[in-house]
């Protein structure tokens, strides 16, 4: 089991009801396993603006570790101490 | 943004301050003075971005903003005011600027960007900077910017948190490489304060000073994202989407 910080920007942020939360993943680590545990944690909400319509990622959120992109669809697993942002895009006005 | 038009003693004395940073100096304010910028919309953050254009000395300015001001643009739109509440957002926002620089020459476009615009707007500048709240005015922008391969600077804000990148098409990712689809649960009015707005247009503004004049070096392939909740500035590397249907080819 490892564990991953995880801070929620934005709406994230907003729809989570907290700042960050620490997030332990076990068995599978990938970027789409760390977004299905918090919107477990944090509830229907935040799965409206993680998830699409078939619980995948949505593509239009990004996720950096340690300060870098990382690809939705990676199969590479997050490691223990990652510190992991969720961003989901805003805009002007 | 390689025009000829040299600078008269008046702007040599009004922009002294900014001409004596040793790699910008006149060879950078002539730069400003030739060059055409795109503003979508002139709001909360294009406003500022405007007015600090305005105030560097940039040649020209195309605003693009469509409507007449409404009483809550008054807390973040600083080119607005309570006199000019029901008249054109772009006839005020031209007053106020004039007023800062009357050398400054303006179009005016009482229009969003749109499908249907986005290559009018775009054709006759060297910079746009893309303040607007809606992803289709946004993704139209990028569109264009990346047929024409010319920078668009992205400006974007959240209650306490700001977004900032520079986009060069085929250098760094566009905007549908970061962005493929509509975003999730977007809606037109957030929550926003005037303060942020206005650090975010004023990043904005220092970007595209900085890529007109070939000064420093702008957020290409970095977004800026800023929480002024815990006053944290981070830097995250963005990457091109090797697939992205847009920009993947050039």
């Amino acid at each position: 089991m490892i564990r991953i910080r995880v801070s929620y920007c934005a709406q994230a942020r907003a729809a989570a009801g907290v700042a960050s939360d620490d997030i332990e993943l076990d068995g599978a680590r990938t970027p789409a396993d760390l977004l299905a545990k918090a919107v477990y944690a944090r509830g229907e909400k935040l799965r409206r603006i993680l998830l699409d319509d078939n619980a995948r990622p949505h593509p239009s959120v990004l996720v950096f570790a340690n300060g870098k992109q990382l690809s939705l669809t990676s199969t590479q697993p997050l490691l223990e101490g990652d510190e992991v942002e969720i961003v989901p895009p805003i805009s002007g006005g | 943004m390689t025009g000829k038009k040299e600078l008269t003693e008046t702007e040599r004395e009004v922009y002294s301050w900014q001409m004596s940073t040793p790699d910008f100096g006149e060879r950078g304010q002539r730069a400003l003075k030739n060059a055409s910028v795109l503003i979508t919309r002139v709001g909360g953050v294009g406003g500022v971005v405007a007015y600090e254009l305005a105030a560097a000395g940039i040649g020209r300015l195309v605003l693009a903003h469509g409507g007449n001001v409404r009483p809550n643009d008054l807390n973040r739109q600083i080119l607005m005011t309570h006199e000019g509440i029901g008249k054109s957002r772009v006839d005020s926002a031209t007053k106020r600027l004039r007023e800062l620089n009357p050398r400054l020459e303006v179009e005016t476009i009482p229009e969003n960007a749109s499908n249907e615009n986005a290559e009018r707007l775009v054709a006759s500048v060297d910079v746009v900077i893309d303040c607007a709240p809606l992803f289709v005015e946004r993704f139209a922008l990028n569109r264009e910017c990346v047929r024409r391969k010319i920078p668009l600077i992205e400006c974007a804000m959240y209650e306490f948190e700001a977004q900032i990148t520079s986009l060069l098409p085929g250098k760094t990712p566009c905007l549908a490489c970061l962005y493929p689809s509509d975003p999730p649960a977007w809606k037109r009015e957030f929550p926003v304060f005037g303060a942020v707005a206005g650090m975010t247009g004023c990043i904005g503004a220092t970007e595209a000073i900085k890529i007109i004049s070939g000064v420093g070096d702008p957020l290409y392939n970095r977004m800026l994202l800023c929480n002024l909740r815990e006053m944290k500035f981070r830097m995250a590397a963005i990457q091109r989407n090797p697939n992205c249907q847009l920009c993947a080819g050039i």
